[in-house]
This record gives C-alpha cells, structure tokens and sequence, in this order.
C-alpha cells in the first residue's frame, strides 16, 4: 500500500514539478516508512560468575519476546558476524553489513552476597550511539522476569510504546478427566501457577482487577454458577454474586470497584448488570427480552459493550454504564461476540464468524473498518495486552485448545506452550500493567 | 468462554445437581458454542435431534470444509502472487528509472559534444577575417549554441529531480516508522554527504515526533549512506546538503 502510493507520488513528482534552478540545499520530502519489523541483534549475555551459567538465556528470551511484538526480528546467534560482549569490543560495520538496526549487549553478573547483576546497552548501529545502559540486580529464579524486564525497556525505548513483556496472563485449563484448573502465567506462557482448582466442576470467564492483584471468575463449584474474586497474594477469595439462575461473564470496571456481570433469573434471558464490590449494590443495564451477555468496559469506565442477539444474531452493542438505549456496534457477518476494548478505546477485538470458521477481528471504532487477523477455525476470547500491541486468544489445534498470540496487524502469530495429553487450555485474559515489578 | 453459561435456565436446577456434565454438553450446542461453528454454521437444533449419524451430511461436511480450506490456500497464494507482482513492479520501476538515467547520461554526452563542436566551430571562425559570410554563420551558430546551453540546463534540472528520487526511494525504503509517529509528522532533518554518498552529519533541527521517531529517522538516513551519485558529477555540489521532511501523509 504505503510503496504504491509512493511510486505513484514518486511519478507525479517526477512530471508535475516545475523545473527547479540550481539552489544550495536539495529539499526532498520522504512520506511515511516501510511497513516492515526493524531488524534488531541480542548477542548472547556473556556469564561471568563461577561455575555454569545459569539456565535462563537471557538474550533469546528477550529476542523472543521482542520479535513476538511484530515490530522487531530479532536475528539469530548463528547469523551473528561477532559475539562483543564489551562497547568497545563493537566493531559496528559487522552489524551494518547483516542490515541490524539496533545491537543489545549484556553481561551476567554474580553479585557478592548472593544474586545476580545484568548489565545491558542497547546501541544504534548506525549512528554509533548508546541509546540505553543500566544494571538490573536480580537472581537465579527471577532471571526470566529480569529479561521481560529489559524487552520491556528496549521496547520502549525503540518504539515510544510502553512494553508488555513483563505483564501476566490468566487461563482455564481443563484436564483429560474434567479437572478444571485457572492458571496465572508470565506473558509467554512460562511460569504457569495454578490459583484455583476444581476437580470436576468447572470454571470459567477469568477477568484481571485493574491493579492485577485480584481475579474474577465464575466457578460451578457449589453446583451453581457464582462469581468470586480472589486475591492473588493472599489467595482469600470471595463471593460477590450467586443468585438464582446464572450469574456470569465477570468484567472488572477500569477503577476496580465494580463488576459488570451477567444476570437472569428467567430462563432465556439473561441481562447485564453492574455489581458494586464493596456495598454489593446491583445496577441493572440491559433489560430486553434477548441474550444480553458479556460485558466489557471501555477504558474511560464510560461505556459497556456486551453480546446481544436481539437483533437476531450475536453483535456487539455499547451502552452507557449508566445504563440507556444500547447502540448496535457490528454489522459485518452474522455473528460476532465476545468483545474487548483496546487499551486506548479506539478499537475493538472480538470473535467473527467468516465461512462458518471464528477468527478474531479488530474493528476501528471510528471508521467501522474490521480487520481479521486470525486464520484458525475456532479462535475466541481475544484480549489485547496493556499496550495494544499483541492480543491472546484461544485456538485450537488437534481437537485441542491451545493459546496464541497475535500483533494487533496481524503479522506476527505465536503459539504459547502446547500442553501434552489432552490438556484443554481456553479463556485467557491479558493482565494490567504491573506498577512495581511484582 | 464467557457465553457458555448465559442460557443456564431455571428449569435444569435439579438436573445440574444430578448431571452437571449433561448440562454442560447441552450447553456447548448453544448459539455462542463455536463447535456449531465448525460444523459450518448448521442449525444446533439438528445436530441434537440427529439420533442416526448421517453418513451423507458428514460427508457433505467434509466436503464444505475442504472447500473452505481450498478456497483459504488459493486466497493466501494469490495475496502471495500480490506480493511478488508488487515486488516485480518495484525492481521494475526501479529498473526503468536506472534506463532513462543511463538514456539521459547519453544524451548528455552527445550534446556535450555537440556543444563542444558547435563552439569549436565558432571559435575557428572568429580567428578568420570578418566577411558578411563569416558572420551570417556566426550568428546562426551563437543562436544554436544558445538553444543547445538551454536544453542541457533543462536536462540538468530534470537529471537533479531523478537524483532526488533516487535519494528519496533510498532513505524511504529504510525508514521503519514506530508505532508512536503522529499522524501530522514533520521532521526535517539536514544531511551532509561527501562526494561517493557517504553521509558525514545529519541533524534534526526540528521534529514533532518522540525520541523513537527521531531515532527512526536518523537510523534510516545512515543507513542509506553510502547515498546514491548525482546523474551528472557536476550536479554534486548543488546537493552537497540536503534537507529532508519527514512526514506520514501515506496510507
């Protein structure tokens, strides 16, 4: 797109443009970039304590995580000209020549009295600059977090966008025997806890509260469908809502103090409400006589959109959290549910039926335009990271649901660790922002 | 996920108790189940009532789904075919551009020599003495010698444009924009190069962009040194600085 037109405003430029008279500076305008991911060398972080290095390759976790994003390649070890581990070292023409824009160095250091110590520079090859360089204490086991940790600075530093490599993600596993499992893991799938298990009953809708210390789900655990919210430190959790019929769908609200939920009490009929936590106080939204379900807020705590087939089939329709007339969002094909804002509230993600295949669509909501960027028959549950730039979603692979994910453009798919033995993984949601590490 | 459980109803309050996995399979034919989807968007309601397995619709399904597929690879090669074609109409633009270069370099040099002989010429004749002849002939000849100076100055000005181009198509195919570049971006940024393209400073003396676009931009000028050669040398030190806007106004 961006080289068409260029070309074609090359050739305009080239006939239309009067002839220009010898003058002392040449003006050249250059109209936007190529779409492409900025080449990028990690060279492996050199060890440089005793004994064996330790077993998290600092360097190829952030080159994963980096290239994940879309807007990066991360070029492999094997490809690498020289492996400096000092500036000094750096001889720039070896990266030039290999076409890498940026070149990241590390060293790994054993702190005295136990711990480590990474030292890292991120430079440009080009201008020879050193954009970055800092030392991060850290240990043994936080290693992997410690190189989140510095994708997320490099991110930032080369796109102007905050990283989201150290965030973490929630998700329901589902054993071969019906054991139902939700899992805290960081934000490539390592370092999977279990926070809650139900041997048989099952759990389901996992929603992060704003600070990403408490979760909300819905567990069948007594039987019926309930919403609890657990804290993650403590593990103590909490009923908020078991009424008659089902109580579902859980959506903190961006100030964490209230839940949009789904509520009904007659069958087929099920409405959205919004839960105040602390005075259990219930605001009825929706009150037609289709499937209002699935609550989500915008950003701004303004608005809800939720799932409704009063028009006939599943669309996306916004209201005012206040509750109000509800305004149909999505037109385009006969199902599309299960939606999320983007982090900036200017699009929105959600599940599109195409060819009787689910893929994940992005919608701009200014323009109404819809983007698919899954390909998979049965993608659900998207949820775009705390930056906008990647979304989690579950696939399906085998007869098996799998997590992967995607950059909002859809470029770049990843799928997270594929569980053995049947193992069923589904409803992930992607955390908030951490504001003090964890 | 979140879907699954909005027509839980009333009636079945007993029968959760009983059979929770009963329900939960009752559940997954539900309107938001996309197992239903799979299935290629068939009406639930059959797929429950069905007690004899249907032979012919399943195959009749796996045909549809194969179908799908087939139309999805033909999609995915013909975007690829789109890719390439785009490609071959870049190295072909790029191709030609090289070929009205070379075209003009030659032009250049046939008048060039034209030139030369046309005031060579000249040149002889105002050593002989003056007669009518004489300077009929010279006249005619300042006039050509004139037209000739004027086509080469137009053809100077058109060999400039085709090495801005040359230069802008460098530069624009090494610039990564980040995803923090504003919509109404100006950049300028003033380039110094030496005689062989390379590039000694580039300075942004203004930018409405972050630290990130302006490491873009200074990124994607270096990286084009060695810059590409003037058409013509002599044309060299008009663009010995350059000054270049950066913007976004593409789709």
């Amino acid at each position: 797109m961006q080289r068409t037109f260029f070309l074609s405003f090359l050739a305009v430029m080239l006939l239309a443009l009067p002839v220009a008279g010898p003058q002392a500076t040449l003006e050249i305008e250059i109209t936007g970039g190529v779409n492409t991911a900025s080449p990028i060398a990690i060279v492996p972080f050199v060890w440089q304590g005793q004994g064996a290095a330790p077993a998290t390759d600092v360097a190829d976790v952030i080159g994963a995580d980096l290239t994940r994003s879309g807007r990066f390649k991360a070029i492999a070890a094997k490809d690498m000209l020289e492996k400096p581990t000092q500036a000094s070292a750096i001889n720039f023409d070896n990266w030039k020549v290999i076409g890498v824009n940026n070149l990241v160095i590390g060293r790994i250091k054993v702190t005295p009295g136990g711990g480590y110590t990474v030292e890292y520079q991120l430079f440009n090859v080009y201008t020879h600059q050193q954009l970055m360089g800092y030392s991060v204490a850290t240990s043994a086991e936080r290693l992997r977090y410690t190189a989140h940790f510095i994708s997320d600075s490099i991110y930032q530093k080369l796109t102007g966008q905050r990283g989201a490599f150290t965030t973490r993600i929630a998700y329901v596993e589902v054993g071969r025997g019906g054991s139902y499992s939700l899992i805290v893991a960081d934000a490539d799938g390592y370092g999977a806890q279990p926070i809650m298990q139900s041997p048989h009953q099952p759990i389901m809708s996992p929603s992060w509260s704003p600070d990403g210390r408490q979760i909300a789900y819905v567990s069948f655990e007594s039987g019926y469908p309930a919403v609890y919210i657990q804290d993650l430190g403590t593990g103590r959790r909490e009923m908020v809502s078991q009424r008659a019929g089902l109580n579902g769908a859980p959506a903190f609200s961006p100030d964490g103090k209230s839940l949009a939920l789904t509520l009904s009490s007659s069958p087929d009929n099920p409405d959205v409400y919004v839960l105040t936590i602390a005075t259990k106080q219930l605001r009825r939204i929706t009150t037609s006589d289709a499937i209002d379900t699935e609550p989500t807020w915008s950003p701004d705590g303004q608005n809800l959109y939720f799932t409704s087939d009063r028009g006939g089939t599943p669309q996306i329709y916004k209201v005012s959290a206040q509750g109000g007339e509800p305004q149909r969002i999505t037109y385009d094909g006969n199902y599309n549910a299960d939606s999320q804002v983007s982090p900036d509230g200017k699009s929105l993600t959600f599940v599109h039926r195409e060819d009787g295949n689910l893929h994940i669509a992005v919608m701009d909501l200014a323009s109404g335009t819809l983007q698919t960027i899954t390909d998979g028959e049965l993608d659900k549950s998207p949820s775009f990271a705390p930056n906008g730039s990647m979304i989690i979603y579950a696939a399906t692979s085998k007869n098996q649901g799998v997590l992967e994910e995607v950059s909002v453009d859809g470029q770049v798919h990843e799928r997270l660790t594929e569980r053995q033995g049947g193992v069923d993984v589904r409803a992930p949601v992607w955390g908030p922002f951490l504001t003090n590490g964890q | 996920m979140q879907a699954n459980q909005h027509k839980y109803t009333p009636w079945a309050y007993s029968v959760v108790l009983h059979a929770c996995l009963l329900l939960l399979l009752v559940l997954s034919f539900h309107w938001t189940s996309s197992d239903i989807a799979s299935l290629g968007g068939h009406n639930p309601e059959s797929v429950v009532k069905a007690t004899v397995v249907d032979q012919g619709l399943i195959d009749q399904q796996l045909a549809m789904l194969k179908a799908q597929q087939q139309k999805k690879q033909q999609e995915k090669q013909q975007l690829e075919q789109s890719i390439t074609d785009l490609k071959q109409q870049q190295a072909s633009n790029q191709q030609k551009l090289n070929q009205q270069l070379s075209d003009m370099q030659k032009q250049a040099q046939d008048e060039q020599d034209k030139l030369a002989k046309l005031k060579a010429e000249d040149e002889a004749l105002s050593q002989k003495h003056k007669t009518a002849d004489t300077a009929a002939r010279r006249r005619q000849l300042q006039d050509e010698i004139a037209s000739e100076e004027r086509s080469r100055d137009a053809r100077l000005a058109s060999m400039l444009q085709k090495w801005e181009a040359l230069i802008q198509l460098k530069i624009h195919n090494n610039w990564v924009a980040p995803p923090s570049t504003p919509n109404n971006l100006s950049c300028i940024v003033v380039v110094t190069q030496v005689r062989g393209g390379d590039v000694t400073n580039a300075q942004v003396p203004t930018c409405n962009g972050d630290d990130a676009v302006v490491q873009s931009i200074t990124t994607a000028v270096y990286k084009s040194s060695p810059l590409p050669p003037p058409p013509d040398p002599s044309l060299f030190d008009q663009g010995r600085t350059l000054r270049l806007t950066f913007d976004n106004k593409g789709p």
